[in-house]
């Protein structure tokens, strides 16, 4: 493998951040590590840029122990949450800074920068001020900034964050295609799952310091590991538990009839989200969410009986 | 790290030069640590031998200095905190009245009058005592001349008159600072529940005001105890610590009594010190935020008597000025009020050699304090090595430390061996470096706590080392904290007296010491030229400096000057 987490633990005063973790990065291919806020996603990522020193553990890259090289030498770039723009130089200038320290002469930097300008589509805004532009253009000149470095793996901490959700789905699709297309390896931390499902090789999930599962979106989202990655991705109904084997259902798997079915319940609420509907059924012991396709609906109301089937191998033990 | 590295670094090698980063990296450790050792050599060294020195010579360790100054030199004392306590009290007052006036009075002039209050910040020494002879001494314009009184003008009432007039202007500044910070809202919700505009001045605006306040009147008593330069010209038979210990040094050499009368002039101020640490920090209220003014309308006649107050304070400064001015052009000032160029042709080499070398004192002392002052607030901000708590604590020492106190400290310290630099250039500017890195210090914090540390992470990531980080990105967001520093540590050497009268040596003067001399031996023409001439290059070099270095930003600079200049003066947080 390209890149190894090995054992790598951190530890502060009241709490352990990073718990031995263990994490091995495929050549080419975009890992999500992906966990609730505080579960120690960051700290790793800091970890592998080499701005945390890590108590126990290493950093092997391509088979190179590189846990005591500091941050500047080591050949990973960053796009921090906050972008870390430079707001004292313009937007060709924040590109090409890290060049400087490859040695290029400036004619030659500015010929890579400019390049990685046009890739991320801001060829018009070359010498425009970070403080003109808006927080998708930042974002890009944050990557832009990382990519010109040509680094062996690419750090994102929450890149998407600050943008709003539907510049999110556009900026989340343009990363992904530039990954694709560079080919880097690459660390994507976040805490939002559809992000990560939509655009990772592979997920691995986090939780209080630890991993709990790594796999590919479909693995982890149709074979959960443990109850808290079922729950912590997309979402998950809990039936049975105290006669019966507890059982996982997600609401999509769910089928919902007028007529007949094992489970009958009667609907409490009714969520339109335009491509389906999600309705909250009150069982025996709960509350499940079903969730039906707008093509496929019958057009239910409050309160009415309906009958609710899962089969077994739609279910999930875990 | 160095020993059996991996080839990976091996390869990293050909991109960036391992060698070269790391030795970049080890000269700015060594900058540090030399920095670290500068602060303790040039301000714990000679704290510690002005301490010690007040109670152990002649091989002997005693009390006796201090013993005799309670018994036989109480008047002393006494005059000394009486002075002290009375200008403070007459200052803070007539700074809140300004400072209220700037902000609850609307438009009306709010611009002028800042102007001024911030112009005569550059004032020198003895502008105050030397416009004070010239227009209330034995021919002086407004006792003689308008109101034909012959009268002795040199007395404690002179001195406590004029460091009023002087301290009122930075006490307006502090408090306006603070009144800024204020949430106008509670002001606004005093009126809406029924209080009247002197009410709720009184029950809320002072009262939220009162941390600056005590900012202002801990700051003006430290002022009042180290001023050297007023008691000595006006005092007359009146004297003080002070001036008591200049003629110890100067006259008498008697440097245990110097360093009993120093040690001291710093006990008040520690212990106000620590006054204010406990009720200002105690203080939920305390904003340094850069606010607004007031949109509170106060009644007529409370406008009309803070605009009274304002105005007659303004216009008693310009006078000064004007007079000064005047009597750098008037023949022979009290006798023959008649234009001459007579004072100017009359300056001799000396006079203007010591000129040059005010300016070059203070050139050098300004450019080098304001690095170290960005350079300890990085390392104290953001490095946090260990003991930066100390290194911190050190560096806002000096602002406590009235200026004789630490002039005679540094005889003390470094007339023997095995530092022997008195009677140096080096430890004239040293002095003044040293004296006010608190300001540069402080004005760096107050934007480095503001800057997202991320922004640093981005530069070493893309390979930056440390002092490319320095340079690159921290240097440039600190602009504004380097020129409060640089105006700061300029204006201060250009117009300083307290410290720098026992550093010079006859033969290489500065301006100030030679006015000082003018005016001993009367010669007002000249003195009056000298004042001038400081007032005017100060002003300009300042103007220039903001001009250069605030030009290429476009931010709101006026308003983040503002707040980082406030939060650097009570920065001692």
């Amino acid at each position: 493998m390209y890149l190894q987490l090995k054992e790598l633990g951190k530890r502060y005063p009241n709490i352990t951040a990073v718990d031995n973790l263990h994490l091995e990065v495929n050549q080419g291919e975009l890992l999500s590590i992906l966990g609730p806020s505080g579960c120690g996603k960051t700290t790793t990522l800091r970890m592998v840029g080499g701005f945390i020193a890590p108590d126990n553990g290493k950093v092997i890259l391509e088979g190179n122990d590189i846990s005591s090289v500091p941050a500047n030498l080591r050949p990973t770039a960053t796009v921090f949450q906050s972008y870390a723009l430079f707001p004292h130089m313009n937007v060709i200038q924040n590109i090409c800074y890290g060049l400087k320290f490859k040695r290029l002469g400036k004619k030659e930097r500015l010929v890579q920068g400019e390049h990685m300008l046009e890739l991320v589509g801001l060829k018009q805004y070359k010498n425009k001020s970070i403080q003109q532009l808006s927080g998708g253009e930042q974002q890009r000149v944050a990557l832009a900034r990382a990519l010109v470095m040509n680094p062996k793996v690419l750090l994102l901490d929450e890149p998407l964050s600050n943008l709003d959700a539907k510049l999110r789905l556009k900026m989340r699709k343009e990363i992904r295609d530039l990954q694709t297309e560079l080919g880097i390896t690459t660390l994507y931390v976040t805490h939002d799952q559809e992000e990560a499902l939509s655009i990772s090789d592979r997920i691995a999930v986090m939780n209080n310091g630890r991993i709990e599962q790594v796999g590919t979106p479909n693995t982890v989202y149709n074979s959960p590991a443990s109850r808290f990655v079922a729950e912590f991705i997309g979402r998950i109904n809990f039936i049975g538990g105290e006669k019966q084997a507890l059982l996982a259902v997600r609401p999509e798997q769910i089928q919902m009839s007028d007529v007949s079915g094992s489970t009958p319940g009667t609907i409490t609420q009714k969520q339109f989200t335009g491509a389906y509907t999600t309705y909250l059924v009150r069982v025996s012991d709960g509350i499940v969410e079903v969730d039906v396709p707008s093509p496929e609906d019958k057009g239910w109301k409050l309160d009415d009986v309906v009958f609710l089937s899962f089969s077994g191998e739609n279910t999930l033990v875990v | 790290m160095n020993s059996g590295r991996p080839s990976m670094v091996n390869k990293i090698k050909q991109e960036v030069s391992f060698k070269d980063t790391s030795f970049s990296d080890f000269i700015a450790g060594l900058i540090y640590v030399l920095i670290a050792a500068s602060v303790l050599l040039f301000i714990l060294w000679p704290t510690i031998a002005i301490l010690v020195k007040s109670v152990y010579y002649n091989g002997n360790f005693t009390f006796g200095q201090y013993i005799q100054l309670f018994t036989e030199n109480r008047q002393l004392l006494l005059n000394s905190i009486l002075v002290a306590a009375s200008s403070t009290v007459l200052a803070v007052i007539l700074g809140l009245f300004v400072a209220l006036f700037i902000t609850h009075s609307g438009n009306r002039g709010k611009k002028t009058v800042f102007a001024v209050l911030l112009l005569t910040m550059i004032s020198p020494p003895f502008v105050s005592a030397l416009s004070y002879i010239m227009l209330f001494g034995r021919r002086g314009i407004i006792t003689y001349y308008l109101l034909g009184l012959s009268i002795n003008p040199y007395g404690w009432h002179g001195v406590v008159l004029m460091q009023t007039l002087s301290h009122a202007s930075l006490a307006a500044l502090i408090i306006l600072g603070v009144l800024r910070g204020i949430d106008k809202s509670l002001e606004q919700a005093s009126r809406d529940l029924g209080a009247g505009s002197l009410s709720t001045l009184l029950k809320i605006t002072i009262p939220l005001a009162k941390p600056g306040i005590i900012a202002a009147a801990l700051i003006s008593f430290i002022q009042s105890l180290a001023d050297f330069g007023t008691p000595i010209i006006i005092g007359g038979n009146f004297t003080v610590l002070a001036t008591e210990a200049y003629l110890n040094v100067i006259g008498l050499y008697n440097l245990p009594r110097a360093a009993a009368m120093g040690t001291l002039l710093m006990i008040p101020a520690l212990l106000m010190f620590v006054i204010y640490r406990r009720v200002v920090e105690n203080s939920e209220y305390f904003s340094l935020r850069v606010g607004s003014d007031s949109s509170l309308v106060l009644s007529r006649w409370i406008n009309h008597v803070l605009a009274l107050v304002t105005w007659a304070f303004i216009l008693f400064q310009l006078l000064q000025y004007a007079t000064i001015l005047w009597g750098a052009f008037a023949k022979t000032w009290g006798v023959d009020f008649t234009f001459s160029m007579k004072h100017i042709q009359a300056l001799g080499m000396g006079q203007l050699l010591a000129f040059a070398r005010s300016l070059e004192y203070a050139l050098i002392a300004a450019l080098a304090g304001s690095l170290i002052g960005m350079i300890i607030a990085y390392m104290v901000e953001r490095k946090k090595f260990p003991g930066y708590r100390i290194l911190d604590f050190l560096a806002t020492l000096p602002y406590m430390i009235p200026g004789p106190f630490l002039g005679i400290a540094y005889v003390l310290a470094f007339h023997d061996k095995p530092l022997i630099l008195t009677g140096t250039v080096f430890i004239v500017i040293v002095n003044c470096i040293y004296r006010q890195l608190p300001i540069s210090t402080k004005a760096g914090t107050a934007i480095l706590t503001q800057l997202n540390p991320e922004t640093e992470y981005g530069a070493r990531d893309l390979g930056a080392d440390e002092i490319s980080t320095f340079k690159d990105v921290i240097l440039p967001s600190l602009k504004p904290a380097f020129l409060i520093g640089f105006i700061n540590t300029f204006t201060t050497t250009m117009t300083t007296i307290g410290a720098i009268i026992f550093l010079v040596v006859p033969g290489s003067e500065v301006a100030t010491v030679q006015m000082f001399n003018a005016i001993k031996t009367g010669q007002i023409g000249v003195s009056a030229v000298i004042a001038n001439m400081i007032i005017i290059v100060t002003l300009a070099v300042n103007l220039a400096f903001s001009y250069f270095i605030l030009r290429p930003q476009r931010y709101k600079d006026s308003e983040k000057m503002e707040g980082t200049y406030v939060s650097a003066i009570e920065g001692i947080r």
